[in-house]
């Protein structure tokens, strides 16, 4: 009866798990073995589409837009995040309005920030003006119509935008860290430095990992920022894999090949993930 | 009793079952005409449908140029389109090649732009609304740069530059970039007006004496220009920014709205040179009966309604641009005009079954040459060669 009681009361979660994300998941995965297109049910061609994605010169420069989007944004992300955070739990005079202030791009419509930079890149634009102020040799046409300045101009703003989130996550870990233990090292002796990398860094390794990992995810999976500020252009410079599965499912609606793309890029996730969670956890090992 | 009271019952179901059903029968309508000028037109039209044909009820439903393609490919993927869709001329080769269009049968002497949705000798749309694009010229700035309107490329590519070096963020010519669907309208009418074209029977050839003159040539105009999306463009324009820009009658319906400060004309393409014709881009809104519809023939009869001479040019009136389809419904200002003679000369993308495959690649070669990325013999090779592998998979 118990039982039949927690089914039925879960029941409408399930349902909805099974239905939206189970579902499309294994179906997509089966589609990815498939020539399947809007038009035409397909007929199953095994590894062909993702034999096909190693020789497409569109998915591989994706690919390595992406990646470069992924090293470049992280270690800026999570560093300064740090930094932020350090100041703020240090009590520093205003800290609870610089809190609420670098959360708010967090909780803003990301197509509303792309937008507002659209016209801070453009060639009018106060951002290109403060550069050519500063004598700096900024593209003539604004920054997103550039081949060398359009994706690090996103990666910028991806910086800006992401790093309140990181913040808070971060504060919560050295908030959560006993304070007698940097009471007993500062009595010891301990400066700054040496509290930093003896006693905070440790302490905050899980939450480390978790940031990483989820920010590894969230950078491989760019999308709202290319469709509005550049649909991949110019010249395919801002083109990363979301946007490529975007093209080929919704665009060309080959349906078959973007859902290979997408579970290339999951399986790209997934290793990375699995890896940073394995160096971390193994550093952790060392340490403790 | 007990079967007296049986039979009236049945005969009671038998009378009401074989009644004829007072429910009208509905007609699914899609469309793009959504702003508050154009909307009552098509309503109007509707209404007209449902009183000349009682019985029938059109449903219309609203769909945006943001998402409307999506949504209309959703639903022939699901199997359920309309009865009656309006398309854009752009669209029509990649449903009708995909043999989701039904073949229709009118009579098309004296339409402009029919052969947009002709395949293989059948007819798979009828068209509604065209327009074409013309160059916008700045006349002040024309003046203050002492040029006069060009009358071939390289009169045009020196006004642009003279217009340039006025600087203080003044621009000579107008070019596209970071939107898909747009540099390549923008770009073609150079090729035609250079005697070239991508069509080779029914493959694409970019590897020709034209396409190189004329991707050097844009790429020329380009750096002494403004590159940015279509409404910055326009903005600046309207700005006073910009000498020369390439655009449809809807930049002329702003700028009669907002009335700049300064004198402006449309002239037709400048030709390569005295020996040629200056051939544009040309486009519009068709419609088109999808090959699942259970109500076709009622829905060539909205089609008929909807595109006839009479509403056509409300419907243009209304929107304060574009024209009916006809050659013999000629505008009376000589703004409209100008347009009117481009889209005589004018061409439409190549029905292709990869066309959304190939114009992106057109795209990205153009974009390559403009940037200084590559040559234009560099960009034009490798775009060939992507072109095959399209065509190879």
């Amino acid at each position: 009866m118990r039982r039949h009681i927690i089914l039925l009361l879960t029941a409408p979660w399930l349902l909805t798990l099974i239905v939206f994300w189970v579902f499309p998941v294994v179906y997509s995965f089966w589609l990815s073995f498939t020539d399947h297109s809007v038009f035409s049910s397909g007929t199953f061609v095994g590894l062909d589409n993702y034999a096909r994605l190693f020789h497409d010169k569109a998915f591989l420069l994706a690919l390595k837009n992406t990646a470069f989007f992924v090293v470049g944004t992280i270690p800026f992300t999570t560093v300064i995040a740090l930094v932020l955070a350090m100041l703020i739990a240090e009590k520093i005079p205003g800290y609870k309005i610089f809190k609420a202030v670098y959360f708010l791009p967090s909780i803003t419509s990301m197509v509303v920030i792309s937008l507002i930079f659209v016209s801070l890149y453009s060639r009018d634009g106060y951002l290109h003006l403060l550069g050519r102020l500063l004598g700096l040799a900024v593209p003539e046409n604004g920054f997103l119509f550039s081949t060398a300045t359009a994706l690090p101009a996103i990666m910028f703003m991806d910086i800006w935008v992401a790093i309140g989130y990181y913040v808070l996550l971060f504060l919560a870990g050295i908030l959560a860290i006993p304070p007698e233990i940097n009471e007993a090292a500062a009595l010891d002796g301990a400066g700054f430095w040496r509290k930093l990398i003896a006693i905070t860094m440790p302490q905050i390794r899980p939450m480390l990992m978790f940031i990483l990992v989820i920010n590894t995810i969230r950078s491989f999976q760019i999308f709202i920022e290319i469709f509005v500020m550049t649909r991949g252009g110019p010249v395919g410079s801002t083109s990363t894999l979301v946007y490529f599965v975007y093209e080929e499912g919704l665009r060309r609606f080959n349906i078959g090949y973007a859902s290979a793309a997408a579970y290339m890029l999951f399986i790209l996730i997934l290793i990375l993930s699995l890896l940073q969670m394995k160096l971390l956890k193994g550093r952790q090992g060392v340490a403790g | 009793m007990k079967q007296k009271l049986t039979a009236v019952i049945f005969a009671l179901t038998i009378t009401v079952s074989c009644a004829p059903s007072r429910e009208k029968q509905t007609l699914e309508f899609w469309h793009f005409w959504t702003d508050p000028q154009a909307k009552p037109v098509i309503e109007h039209v509707v209404g007209k449908f449902e009183q000349d044909n009682p019985g029938w009820k059109v449903n219309l439903t609203d769909l945006t140029w943001t998402d409307g393609h999506q949504k209309i490919v959703v639903a022939f993927g699901a199997g359920k389109p309309p009865d009656l869709l309006e398309l854009g001329s752009d669209w029509i080769a990649e449903f009708a090649f995909s043999g989701a269009l039904a073949e229709l049968n009118y009579d098309t002497s004296g339409m402009l732009l029919v052969n947009n949705a002709v395949l293989d000798g059948k007819i798979y749309g009828r068209p509604w609304f065209v327009d074409s694009r013309v160059l916008y010229y700045n006349l002040d700035l024309f003046e203050r740069a002492s040029a006069k309107a060009p009358s071939d490329w390289m009169e045009l590519e020196q006004v642009c530059a003279k217009i340039s070096s006025l600087g203080d963020g003044i621009a000579g010519f107008a070019a596209n970039s970071n939107e898909p669907h747009r540099l390549y309208k923008k770009f073609l009418p150079f090729l035609w007006s250079a005697g070239g074209d991508i069509s080779c029977g029914t493959d694409i050839c970019l590897e020709t004496e034209p396409m190189h003159r004329s991707l050097e040539y844009y790429a020329r105009l380009v750096r002494a220009g403004r590159i940015d999306s279509q409404k910055n463009l326009e903005d600046a324009f309207i700005e006073g920014k910009i000498g020369v820009i390439m655009s449809g009658g809807w930049l002329l319906q702003r700028l009669e709205k907002l009335k700049p400060p300064f004198g402006f004309r449309l002239e037709t393409m400048v030709p390569e040179d005295s020996t040629k014709k200056g051939i544009s881009f040309a486009g519009g809104e068709f419609l088109v009966i999808p090959a699942k519809s259970s109500k076709k023939e009622m829905a060539q009869k909205l089609m008929a309604l909807l595109t006839g001479s009479e509403y056509g040019r409300i419907l243009c009136d209304s929107v304060g641009f574009g024209f009916p389809p006809y050659r013999h419904i000629a505008p009376t200002d000589s703004n409209r005009t100008v347009l009117f003679n481009q889209l005589q000369n004018s061409r439409i993308a190549p029905l292709h079954p990869q066309w959304v495959y190939i114009e992106q690649i057109i795209e990205n070669m153009v974009e390559a040459v403009m940037l200084g990325k590559m040559s234009s013999a560099q960009a034009i090779a490798a775009a060939q060669k992507k072109i095959a592998d399209v065509r190879d998979h």
